[in-house]
C-alpha cells in the first residue's frame, strides 16, 4: 500500500505532457519526416505542439483501441496511441505524419463545430469536421508520395534510388491504407464533395483516382527496389575467368558480402610471366574498381608492378579492363569472368 | 460613396460561404436560457469573425449546460441552419428540451464540448423526428415527440410521461 502511495505521488509530480525518451525520439523522427518531404510548416507546428506540451502518448482502451490519435478541440491536446511510440520504421513515421495532419485540422476547428458535426453524424448526415480531417490526411499522403516519386526520378546513385524506392513503397502503402480506411469510414462521415481534391494540374480527382495513383506508386517503388536489391544481393560470390588482350592468363576474384573484392591475376606477357593480387570493391550499381599489384619475371629479373582494374558486374559475370602500368612494358588488357 | 457601398455589399453577399467547418475564433457564440410559459428557450447569439459569409448548423440534441447552479442541462429541440454575413452577429431563438421533468433557471448556458455516444444517439433521433415532420410523416407535434424521446433516454418515469402525453405520442416517440 505504501509503495502504491509513493508511485501515485511520483506520478502526480511528473509534469503534464512529459514524454518518455522513446516518445520524444519518435516525434523527432516525424519532424524529420515532414522536413524530408518539404513540409517544413508541419515540422514547425509539431515542434510548437511539443513545446506547448499539447501532445501525449497514451494506452488506448475500449472503443479507442483501433484509433491512432484523438484531439480535444476545446483544450487543443492531441493524444497518440502509445502503440505508435514503439515502431521506429519509415512506415510508422508516415502513418503518424498523416495522422497528425488530420489532428491538426481538429485542433484548429471550433469546439462547437466539432460537437455539432458529431451530432449530425448520429442523425445519419455525415460529419464535416471528420471529413476535413480525413481530407487533410489523404492530401498529405498524396503530397508525400508525389514528392518521393520526384526525388526518386531525380536520384543519381543506385543507393539513393534504393532508399527512396523503399520510402516510396512505405509511403504509398500508408496512403493506400488511409484511402481504403476512408472507403469504410465514409459510411459514417459522408462522401467528399467532387471538388475536394485536385491534382497538380488543378484537375479534380476522387478517392478512386488516388487509389490508382497509390497502386502505381507502389509499382514504381517495386520497379526500383526489387531489381536494385536483387542486384546487390547477387554480387557476392566467386568469379573466375581470363585475362585477355595484351596479357593472357587467368583472372579470378571473390566479391565478399560487404562488397569488398579480393583476387588474383596470372599469365604471360611479352615481357614474361606475371603474378598479381587484386583488391577493390563493388558499388550498388555493379561497378567494380580496385588496385592490382604483383611481379613479372623478365629476362632481366623480377620486376614489381602496380596498377588498377575496373569493370562492371552483371547477374552472370563481369568484364572490364586492367593495367599494371605503362602499356607495352607491363601487362594490361581486358578481362572477363563468369560467376560460379 | 453610396454606390460604392452598394457594390461592396452586393459583392460581399455574392461571396461563397465558408464551406469548411469554422475554426477557433472565426465563430463566437453565447447562449442564454429564457423561460416562456414555463418552457425553456435558448437565445443563441453567434458572430462571424471572418471576411466571408459563414454557413452553420446547430443540430437538434446539442447539449447545453447552465453556467451557474442550479443548472439543469437542456438540449436544442430543433436543427437550426443559418448563414452569417461577414462580421455580422445574429441572435436565434431555439426551443430547448429538458432532460428531466424539473423547472429550469434562466441564465447563461454553455455548449457541451463533449457528448457521449448515448447523447449523440438521442441527437440523431431528434434529427430523425424532424425529418419525418418535414416529409409530412409525423402525425404529431415534433417538439412534443422530441421531448418524449429525450425524457425516455434520461430514464423518466413512464407512468408520469403517460399522464403528460397521449398514447399515440408515446408510441411515435418509442418508434423513432
Amino acid at each position: 500500500m505504501k509503495h502504491l502511495w509513493i508511485i501515485s505521488l511520483l506520478f502526480l509530480t511528473l509534469p503534464l505532457g512529459a514524454l518518455t525518451t522513446e516518445e520524444n525520439k519518435m516525434l523527432d523522427k516525424v519532424e524529420l519526416f515532414y522536413k524530408s518531404v518539404g513540409m517544413n510548416d508541419k515540422a514547425v507546428w509539431l515542434a510548437k505542439q511539443r513545446q506547448l506540451k499539447n501532445i501525449s502518448f497514451e494506452k488506448f482502451t475500449g472503443d479507442e483501441v483501433g484509433t491512432t490519435a484523438i484531439t480535444d478541440s476545446s483544450d487543443k491536446t492531441i493524444r497518440i496511441n502509445s502503440n505508435y511510440a514503439k515502431r521506429f520504421t519509415y512506415r510508422n513515421y508516415v502513418d503518424l505524419g498523416l495522422t497528425l495532419g488530420h489532428e491538426k485540422i481538429h485542433q484548429d476547428q471550433s469546439p462547437l463545430a466539432v460537437v455539432a458535426a458529431r451530432c449530425k453524424q448520429f442523425g445519419g448526415y455525415g460529419n464535416k469536421a471528420e471529413q476535413e480531417g480525413w481530407a487533410e490526411g489523404i492530401k498529405i499522403g498524396r503530397d508525400v508520395v508525389m514528392k518521393l516519386r520526384k526525388q526518386l526520378a531525380n536520384a543519381k546513385s543506385s543507393r539513393e534510388k534504393i532508399i527512396l524506392g523503399k520510402r516510396l513503397e512505405q509511403a504509398a502503402g500508408s496512403w493506400q491504407t488511409l484511402l481504403n480506411d476512408w472507403n469504410v469510414q465514409k459510411k459514417k462521415y459522408g462522401e467528399f464533395s467532387s471538388q475536394q481534391f485536385q491534382d497538380t494540374d488543378g484537375m479534380f480527382i476522387d478517392v478512386d483516382d488516388m487509389l490508382k495513383e497509390s497502386k502505381q506508386a507502389l509499382k514504381v517503388a517495386k520497379d526500383y527496389v526489387v531489381p536494385a536489391n536483387s542486384m546487390v544481393s547477387s554480387y557476392p560470390g566467386k568469379y573466375r575467368g581470363k585475362a585477355l588482350g595484351g596479357a593472357a592468363g587467368s583472372f579470378n576474384f571473390d566479391v565478399r558480402s560487404d562488397y569488398s573484392v579480393v583476387g588474383s591475376v596470372s599469365g604471360t606477357h611479352k615481357m614474361g610471366s606475371f603474378k598479381g593480387t587484386l583488391d577493390g570493391g563493388v558499388n550498388v550499381d555493379g561497378l567494380i574498381s580496385g588496385k592490382v599489384w604483383g611481379t613479372i619475371q623478365t629476362k632481366y629479373g623480377v620486376e614489381k608492378f602496380a596498377g588498377s582494374w575496373s569493370g562492371r558486374l552483371t547477374k552472370t559475370g563481369a568484364q572490364g579492363k586492367w593495367s599494371a602500368g605503362a602499356e607495352g612494358v607491363y601487362p594490361s588488357g581486358s578481362w572477363a569472368v563468369s560467376k560460379l | 460613396m453610396k454606390r460604392f457601398m452598394i457594390l461592396v455589399l452586393t459583392m460581399t453577399m455574392m461571396l461563397p460561404a465558408v464551406a469548411r467547418v469554422p475554426h477557433d475564433g472565426e465563430l463566437t457564440y453565447a447562449f442564454q436560457l429564457k423561460l416562456e410559459d414555463g418552457r425553456p428557450f435558448i437565445y443563441a447569439t453567434l458572430r462571424n469573425h471572418t471576411s466571408a459569409p459563414m454557413e452553420f448548423e446547430l443540430p437538434a440534441g446539442l447539449r447545453l449546460n447552465g453556467k451557474y447552479e442550479p443548472c439543469l442541462p437542456v438540449v436544442l429541440g430543433q436543427d437550426i441552419q443559418f448563414k452569417l454575413p461577414p462580421g455580422q452577429r445574429k441572435t436565434l431563438k431555439i426551443q430547448a428540451l429538458s432532460l428531466y421533468i424539473f423547472q429550469h433557471t434562466e441564465g447563461e448556458y454553455k455548449a457541451a464540448t463533449f457528448m457521449d455516444d448515448t447523447e449523440l444517439k438521442v441527437s440523431g433521433k431528434l434529427q430523425n423526428v424532424w425529418d419525418l415532420h418535414y416529409r409530412n410523416q409525423l402525425p404529431a407535434d415534433p417538439f412534443r415527440i422530441c421531448q418524449i424521446v429525450v425524457y425516455l433516454a434520461n430514464g423518466a418515469d413512464v407512468n408520469q410521461l403517460n399522464s403528460m402525453y397521449s398514447a399515440q405520442e408515446m408510441m411515435l416517440a418509442r418508434r423513432i
